[in-house]
């Protein structure tokens, strides 16, 4: 799921180019029951795989339901996005399929 | 503050459209903001003159960029013009005359925003106030799927939360604040109610409360993860209250059920109101996406994703949308103005975007100029250029001009652009 966050809205303003933007919005949240199940120390690297691409962003502690995951709106999430709008021009930014797993190395 | 004070300045960074900022300005640039949000300042502060206009990552003159601009648009057969959610109704006005010219698609960010909702419109109606009446009305604000203390951070002191209004004059104290969410959002912490919904369950969630609102048995002890007393609390919180206002969101229009979860929220409100005054309004994001819809509308009867290939516009969401298009690999050619779609699409359409020719026309260089074979600076409006945006609730406001960048306007650049394009179409058609 993608969201919007203070943070990034502010860093928007000083350039998507600077570290504080590129930053933000490559910060995967999660549940801590998940990220004991999946043994992921906090600040700990993950690599988030949908049917439209792959990433490996940093990793957080959140206040979300098993199973939910959250990315800040932007390039990173984006890779991930299914395109399809079902006819609606309105793709899957909140319920793009993704498989989680810790990431060492990288 | 020592310079000279601008007061009533309108903030053009998000729906809110907050118009009580005031702006110092000395030696003619910005030297400090008041009673914006923290966005909104950064907004102002950043505001500078930017590079030179540039074909192929080359600096250029702004006459070269826009021959070359008009040479990609001219040479393209189904282009797409794409933004329009940052510039003044004026500009929006000319980007959709020169799709006319083009023949090209014309969208906004609208279609991967509240385009649901619009499209729910359609068919239901909107049962809706303006913010100045629900800041002095409402008893009850239900946020459905929408996160202003994230989003729109005055939007609480200005017009719902915490606002005294004529009949609020307690402000926080004379309102009851719900929050659904799937899950406990920086605003949800403000509420006094927070139904935490199962993701993708809101559809779910709407019709039970219809059936609680009409007193109808609900099977089930938990639908949509919640519990169905508290679905019936607010119910009757929804039944009793004096003047109810919902503000909904994201969490709506992107999940599962897109238009059709809005369908079913504003047949609610609708219904609400055979018991009370209730209304809905729409949480918009981008300074002036409201403005694109009404503007897009009121040129061609259709509200974003239109298509003038057949001569004349025509409308279909999933065919003429800005996600479809790019995703489908149909478009050859792509003018953004006032969006970053490098940064906001999703990267199936990025890939695509990046394997045609792309005019990009912005005040800052965004990801999207990353890719752009042209690209020309322009006066970021409501800072170094006047016009007219439309706020969340579809009031239009004057932008003022604070401060002059030596740069052209959005509409300024469309205009001549249009001309340049134009009279280039006429000169092929006087040679056959």
């Amino acid at each position: 799921m993608t969201v919007r966050s203070l943070k990034q809205g502010v860093s928007v303003a000083r350039g998507k180019q600077a570290p504080e933007y590129q930053e933000t919005v490559a910060v995967l949240e999660m549940a801590r029951e998940d990220m004991g199940r999946l043994g992921i120390a906090p600040g700990g690297r993950v690599r988030v795989r949908s049917l439209h691409g792959e990433i490996v962003v940093a990793c957080r502690e959140a206040d979300l339901p098993g199973g939910l995951f959250c990315l800040a709106m932007g390039p990173v999430a984006n890779r991930l996005v299914d395109p399809d709008t079902g006819g609606s021009g309105m793709p899957a930014f909140k319920s793009t399929a993704v498989s989680v797993e810790p990431c060492t190395g990288e | 503050m020592r310079g000279v004070v601008v007061g009533d300045v309108v903030c053009t960074f998000c729906g809110s459209l907050c118009d009580d900022l005031e702006v110092e300005l000395e030696g003619g640039s910005i030297r400090g903001v008041r009673r914006a949000c923290a966005v909104g300042r950064a907004k102002f502060l950043a505001a500078r003159d930017t590079a030179s206009p540039s074909i192929n990552g080359q600096p250029a003159s702004p006459e070269a960029a826009l021959e070359e601009a008009a040479r990609l648009l001219l040479r393209a057969g189904y282009p797409l013009i794409y933004g329009l959610s940052t510039i003044p109704a004026e500009a929006q006005k000319e980007a959709i005359a020169l799709a006319e010219l083009l023949g090209a698609n014309i969208d906004s960010t609208s279609s991967h925003c509240h385009g649901p909702s619009t499209m729910a419109r359609q068919q239901t109606g909107l049962p809706t106030c303006s913010l100045g009446e629900a800041k002095n009305r409402a008893d009850l604000v239900v946020f459905w799927g929408s996160n202003p203390a994230e989003s729109s951070p005055r939007h609480f002191v200005r017009y719902s939360v915490g606002a005294r209004g004529l009949l609020t004059p307690q402000g926080r104290k004379d309102r009851t604040v719900v929050v659904v969410d799937v899950r406990p959002t920086a605003t949800a912490r403000l509420a006094d109610e927070f139904l935490q919904i199962a993701p993708g369950q809101d559809y779910e969630a709407l019709t039970v409360l219809r059936a609680l609102v009409k007193g109808v048995a609900v099977e089930g002890r938990h639908p949509a993860g919640v519990p169905v007393e508290r679905w019936a609390r607010l119910a009757e919180l929804m039944k009793k209250c004096r003047y109810g206002a919902v503000f909904f969101g994201m969490g709506l229009t992107m999940s599962r059920g897109r238009e059709a979860n809005l369908e079913l929220l504003l047949t609610l409100v609708k219904e609400l109101n055979a018991y009370t005054r209730f209304h809905a309004l729409p949480m918009r994001g981008h300074g002036n996406v409201a403005g694109s819809e009404n503007v897009l509308a009121w040129q061609t009867g259709f509200p974003f994703g239109v298509n003038f290939s057949a001569g004349y516009p025509r409308f279909n969401p999933g065919e003429f949308t800005a996600v479809d298009l790019l995703a489908r690999g149909e478009v050859d050619a792509c003018l953004v103005i006032g969006a970053d779609p490098a940064a906001h699409l999703p990267g199936t359409c990025v890939r695509h975007l990046a394997s045609i020719p792309v005019i990009v026309i912005d005040p800052h260089p965004n990801l999207t100029a990353s890719l752009a074979r042209v690209t020309i600076p322009v006066a970021p409006a409501g800072v170094a250029a006047a016009g007219t945006f439309y706020r969340m609730d579809n009031v239009p406001l004057r932008a003022k001009k604070l401060v002059d960048l030596g740069l052209p306007s959005d509409e300024e650049v469309l205009r001549r652009l249009r001309e340049r394009i134009a009279r280039a179409e006429d000169r092929q058609r006087s040679h056959y």
